[in-house]
């Protein structure tokens, strides 16, 4: 099996596009006012880039990236052709609805970007039925769904606040977020409980070597814990704005390890 | 040429030599690292205690001669992107270079190891029958070259006719997954399908390229 950096990125990325998109989406349904959409496009230009380089990063796992042209030509039965096809729309309908939103921001509404939430759905789902190969048993089972879709909610929950925290800090007014940093929060949460569900799935669990199986629900227990601590510190924006890029970086680094990890059991049956 | 081309292989005469694969190596001019065809030797066993106090053994040792199986069901050409990885009228699959991108996701998939990825190209690449050899009436090179003749090939209905039903044994995996085009009749001390008596004891000759 050669390198999996790539994929490890692009997989992560896309994820992250994905659930941050869900946040924004359920942001725009909740949203109080139309001052709050103006924080939401650039969660779709975040979301867009991220799509981006994680396109960039998987070219990088292919042998002849020229010949990707034909990548979604068999949509009739590769899985992997139906994520290539479905992450292709997802990042296009995010790019109409950035330009969209920059040109005319009072066309974005909850029901414009449905779509592009559904489009991160089956991305993602695409994305799970690559790895259901029935030849591979390390990948085939429940807790590779549940990795996946608690991985778009962590990190889509972390992409969401630190886009926001980010918003804060150039100067945008912060008026009206607070529910927005409850998205975030909530997503994350919902998404830890689903990747400890997840490793309880995994038959290949004793594959892997003791202390680094540990380290990504230690790593994002941790994360949690700051984010709470984050929330619980009220309106000091100067200790938010040290604590939530930690809780951050906590939570994308036991993401990048349980992916890892993801490939590393990688077992076929037979030769 | 066959209607549907087989591999035959009596695993009880073949002597593991690998002259097989390297004739494959030979004919399509492989890269190091690059083995369109394996000889996978499993073996096991250990010393046991006999109630008497003397010892015996139960060793065992056996070679399986393995490429493209050329699939009925070939798995490769289900999840291969980009249509490269095809299959003919005759059953035989193989890649056409023109749309290959080098995913390696045919070599994830399959459980016999037949595609496998060349550095030199960055594509994928497989056995494909010596199929220039058989449309003119030749027999593919690691048949010809197999000095014990436990290698063979035909049409599949003709060789399989005593070998129907015969389970697959280990090392192999199940023939239901992908219907292999191809007959291996057990030796006498195979071990079946799934058993972990033994273990593949030349790895480095087998692993993924």
């Amino acid at each position: 099996m050669r390198k999996h950096w790539s994929l490890v990125l692009f997989t992560l990325l896309v994820q992250s596009a994905v659930g941050s998109v869900w946040c924004a989406q359920t942001a725009l349904f909740s949203a109080g006012s139309r001052d709050d959409l103006l924080h939401l496009k650039f969660q779709i230009i975040a979301a867009v880039c991220l799509v981006l380089a994680g396109l960039v990063a998987a070219m990088a796992h292919l042998g002849k990236p020229r010949d990707s042209l034909h990548a979604a030509r068999n949509i009739k039965s590769s899985w992997l052709s139906r994520e290539i096809f479905t992450v292709s729309l997802f990042a296009g309908l995010l790019a109409a609805m950035a330009a969209m939103t920059h040109f005319r921001p009072g066309l974005l509404n909850g029901w414009v970007l449905l779509a592009g939430s559904l489009a991160g759905g089956m991305a993602l789902y695409a994305m799970t039925r690559v790895y259901r190969l029935k030849t591979v048993p390390s990948w085939d089972h429940a807790g590779t769904p549940l990795a996946f879709l608690g991985s778009a909610l962590v990190l889509g929950g972390v992409q969401f606040a630190l886009v926001l925290k980010t918003l804060q800090i150039v100067g945008h007014d912060a008026t009206g977020l607070e529910a927005f940093w409850n998205i975030a929060f909530v997503s994350t949460l919902i998404g830890f409980a689903l990747k400890l569900c997840a490793a309880g799935v995994n038959p290949s669990r004793a594959a892997s070597s003791g202390s680094f199986k540990a380290m990504q629900p230690v790593m994002q227990g941790c994360g949690v814990v700051l984010w709470t601590a984050c929330i619980l510190s009220g309106d000091s924006f100067g200790f938010q704005a040290v604590l939530l890029p930690l809780a951050g970086a906590s939570l994308v680094a036991g993401e990048i390890i349980q992916r890892i990890r993801f490939y590393g059991v990688y077992r076929r049956v037979g030769l | 040429m066959p209607k549907r081309p087989a591999f035959y292989l009596d695993t009880q005469i073949c002597t593991g030599c690998k002259t097989c694969m390297v004739a494959c190596k030979d004919k399509n001019d492989l890269e190091p690292g690059v083995r369109w065809r394996r000889v996978v030797e499993y073996s096991g066993g250990e010393w046991l205690s006999l109630s008497d106090g003397t010892f015996t053994q139960d060793v065992f040792s056996y070679y399986i001669s393995v490429g493209c199986n050329h699939c009925a069901e070939p798995i490769c050409v289900e999840v291969c992107p980009t249509t490269a990885m095809n299959q003919d009228e005759h059953g035989i699959v193989s890649i056409d270079p023109a749309k290959c991108m080098g995913c390696g996701y045919c070599e994830w998939a399959c459980p016999y190891s037949a595609p496998q990825y060349q550095e030199s190209c960055g594509q994928m690449s497989k056995c494909d029958f010596c199929r220039d050899t058989l449309k003119t009436g030749g027999v593919p090179a690691c048949v010809a070259a197999c000095p014990t003749r436990a290698l063979v090939f035909g049409e599949f209905d003709e060789l399989n006719m005593d070998s129907v039903g015969l389970p697959a044994t280990a090392p192999l995996p199940d023939h239901g997954l992908t219907e292999p085009s191809a007959i291996f009749k057990p030796h006498k001390m195979s071990k079946p399908l799934n058993s972990t008596a033994g273990q593949i004891a030349n790895p480095e000759e087998n692993k993924d390229a």
